[in-house]
């Protein structure tokens, strides 16, 4: 036992000495590793967070979205709907709602109007204010609507301000601030206006009794694909349902703008390189050694070790530091640089921070692409020199 | 007791380009003694050289250490055996570049069951008597040929082997160091190891207690 | 320490502290306490990243259904974008929404 530790203990110290040894190979190796990892992991947790982001809102919608369609396209549906859609076995309750966008300064608000039926069930259970007070059924028309941060910033207003928003058909509509969300919920509300049904129909100039779209929610008891497939009979209606819209999300975020793929990509021509360089400039360099280190008495085995063990520490150092520098500019600087390409055509409000998600399962994945690869291209040589003759081996590192 | 009992080695075999670089070679290296194989450039001395010391496998033949044919051994054993009992010197010195002489000498010692730095003190001796105790710290970029073959010495002599191989030891040393040499090989010889070595040199085979003549791969 | 042992030591150290960093991020967002009651209650199956192309506020109900503008091979358009082309200025996405040119000023 004693000779297992003491030989693996000085095989140990063969292998760091040669990290020392072969500086250029170590220093390529480590400014290739953290370069690639580091932009591969600030996208990908970046990337997961944003998807897990997406869960929990998706996971927090209707049960069922209802559209209208007509020709094809969306239209505002009409109210009368929802007496029909109550109806249906399994439905507990049906909301109306009011919501797009408005177009201020250069950025893009998504303007919400809430259905007082629903805001009386969230009667004073809404805590993600920073000031003021959430919507209730009594706001309905009275213009009070609470705003994110990113207006708030924008307009350099506060709770118990007012502010006017201009349509294109020029007509004024006054709005009174009563609550300011919170930083904590900017990722969910940094873009957000909401408002009273009513205002928003007027905001948006809905036509009488119709709104955006239904919010659907079933009994908890039923499911709700069974009771989506009641409604599948009713003309001109659209059923949208949660497992969907993940989908639409996953695919949206998940693949975004092509980018993530391009940089995988890039990473693996990376290590590609780095293997190419490895196996042509060290490779003789390498197979002397080899050669020299059999004739002194190394086994095959312990050339291995000693190649495993260098190829670990260096593969592990550089791709846990480039990983630890990927989430440190994703997660405290806010991926500068990065998050234009990373976020397609979006933007980063300054409200909030990049959600970042560092999962067991990336992590070991990046590791599995960056120090198997180093792994093989260095073991794999080795071992192949080292079942050689060592003074052939030695010849052919000199010819 | 070595014994080579018809060793030949034919490179590339089957192809175009081979050749026969030992044929049927039969010898004997009896214990603490100095055998030198000698002849023109290219008779393949080094490859026998390298053959019995097991750096090299044969295409035919038997090499029996004490009456035990070694090629009948696993590569692991025979591995086992080289890091116990032999020690090279080669030709072209082959030190690791960035190391310097010390840790040079002391490389061998890293496979084995033993902390390589409880042997400084003996390669300092070494060196010492070598005339190279201030090189010890020195990359071996930094030491003439004569230093480095003498370094080359040491790192074959630490591990205080039982058969020493060594290949031209002379061929690209000062008449100073090749002195040095020549003693050396015979205190070896006197402390009851055995050496085998490839030469030109005229004085180091006067040294030899057996000679072998090759010529075109065979003993002549 | 020994020179030698700082790169071995620096790697251990750090991937220590990564696996750290990756238990600590997989329990803070398995425990995580988001604004739930405000998602249900604004029952908007988005965040607020994107929101420069209604389509990202709001994936699938917008990239599928607002495809439906009047461009031709909209649908398309916004697909490809997503998945295939790589935005290099974002200016050249930032569109605005047809028939709706809001302002906004403090009141």
């Amino acid at each position: 036992m004693r000779y297992m530790i003491r030989k693996h203990k000085n095989l140990l110290n063969y292998s760091f000495d040669c990290l020392r040894r072969y500086r250029m190979r170590t220093a390529v190796i480590l400014i290739t590793f953290l370069v690639a990892t580091t932009m591969i992991s600030a996208v990908l947790f970046t990337k997961d967070g944003l998807e897990r982001e997406a869960e929990f809102s998706v996971q927090s919608a209707p049960d069922l979205t209802l559209q209208y369609l007509k020709g094809g396209r969306v239209e505002p549906i009409n109210t009368s709907y929802t007496s029909l859609i109550s109806g249906i076995p399994g439905v507990e309750k049906v909301l109306k709602r009011t919501w797009g966008y408005a177009g201020i300064g250069q950025y893009t608000f998504v303007v919400v109007g809430l259905d007082p039926e629903g805001l009386n069930y969230s009667r004073g259970v809404i805590t993600s204010l920073e000031e003021g007070r959430f919507l209730t059924p009594e706001d309905e028309g009275t213009g009070n609507i609470v705003i994110g941060k990113l207006l708030a910033y924008m307009l350099d207003v506060r709770v118990g301000d007012d502010i006017i928003l201009l349509s294109e058909s020029v007509e004024a509509n006054k709005f009174h601030i009563v609550g300011l969300f919170s930083d904590a919920s900017s990722i969910y509300t940094a873009d957000m206006i909401l408002m009273s049904l009513e205002d928003a129909n007027k905001f948006f100039s809905m036509p009488e009794g119709q709104v955006t779209d239904l919010c659907v929610y079933v009994s908890p008891a039923e499911d709700p694909v069974n009771v989506a497939s009641k409604m599948n009979s009713i003309p001109n209606l659209r059923v949208l349902d949660q497992d969907l819209l993940l989908r639409g999300y996953k695919a949206a975020y998940g693949a975004r703008g092509g980018i993530f793929t391009t940089l995988w990509t890039i990473l693996l021509v990376a290590i590609a390189l780095i293997a190419f360089s490895q196996a042509i400039v060290v490779g003789h360099e390498s197979q002397f050694e080899v050669g020299l280190l059999k004739t002194f008495g190394f086994s095959t085995l312990d050339i291995i070790e000693v190649r495993l063990v260098e190829s670990l520490v260096l593969g592990f150092f550089a791709t846990s530091l480039g990983m630890l520098l990927g989430f440190s500019y994703a997660a405290f600087l806010n991926a500068p640089g990065l998050v234009d390409i990373l976020l397609g055509w979006a933007y980063l409000p300054r409200e909030f921070r990049l959600p970042v998600y560092v999962s067991l399962q990336s992590v070991f994945s990046i590791y599995a692409v960056t120090v198997i690869p180093l792994l093989i291209t260095t073991v794999v040589p080795a071992w192949l020199n080292a079942i050689t003759d060592p003074e052939l081996a030695m010849r052919r590192a000199a010819a | 007791m070595i014994e080579v009992r018809n060793l030949t080695k034919i490179f590339n075999r089957g192809k175009f380009n081979e050749t026969a670089a030992v044929v049927d070679v039969s010898l004997k290296v009896k214990d603490r003694s100095i055998v030198a194989l000698t002849g023109p450039s290219g008779c393949g001395k080094t490859t026998l050289l390298s053959m019995i010391g097991l750096i090299l496998t044969p295409t035919s033949g038997e090499i029996l250490y004490d009456g035990e044919n070694v090629l009948l051994a696993s590569d692991f054993w025979r591995t086992m055996f080289r890091r116990q009992s032999f020690g090279f010197i080669f030709q072209h010195i082959n030190l690791l570049p960035q190391y310097t002489t010390l840790e040079n000498i002391l490389l061998p010692l890293y496979s084995s069951d033993v902390d390589p730095w409880e042997y400084e003190g003996k390669a300092r001796e070494w060196l010492s008597r070598l005339g190279i105790a201030d090189r010890a710290e020195h990359l071996v970029e930094q030491l003439s040929g004569g230093e480095q073959q003498r370094a080359a010495f040491v790192r074959a002599l630490i591990k205080d082997p039982k058969y020493v191989f060594a290949d031209e030891p002379t061929v690209f040393v000062d008449e100073e160091t090749s002195r040095i040499i020549y003693k050396v090989f015979s205190s070896l010889r006197d402390s009851g190891k055995t050496v085998l070595l490839s030469t030109h040199d005229p004085e180091l085979m006067k040294i030899a207690d057996e000679t072998y003549r090759f010529c075109k791969g065979r003993l002549v | 320490m020994r020179r030698v042992l700082i790169l071995p030591v620096l790697a251990i150290v750090l991937t220590a502290a990564l696996l750290s960093v990756a238990v600590y991020s997989e329990s803070q967002w398995s425990m995580r306490e988001y604004d739930k009651a405000l998602r249900e209650t604004v029952a908007l199956p988005s965040i607020a990243i994107g929101t420069n192309y209604e389509g990202t506020r709001n994936p699938l109900i917008e990239v599928f259904v607002r495809s439906l503008y009047d461009v031709p091979g909209g649908y398309d358009y916004i697909v490809s974008s997503s998945f295939i082309d790589t935005p290099i200025w974002l200016r050249d996405f930032r569109e605005t929404i047809p028939g709706f040119n809001f302002t906004a000023v403090k009141g």
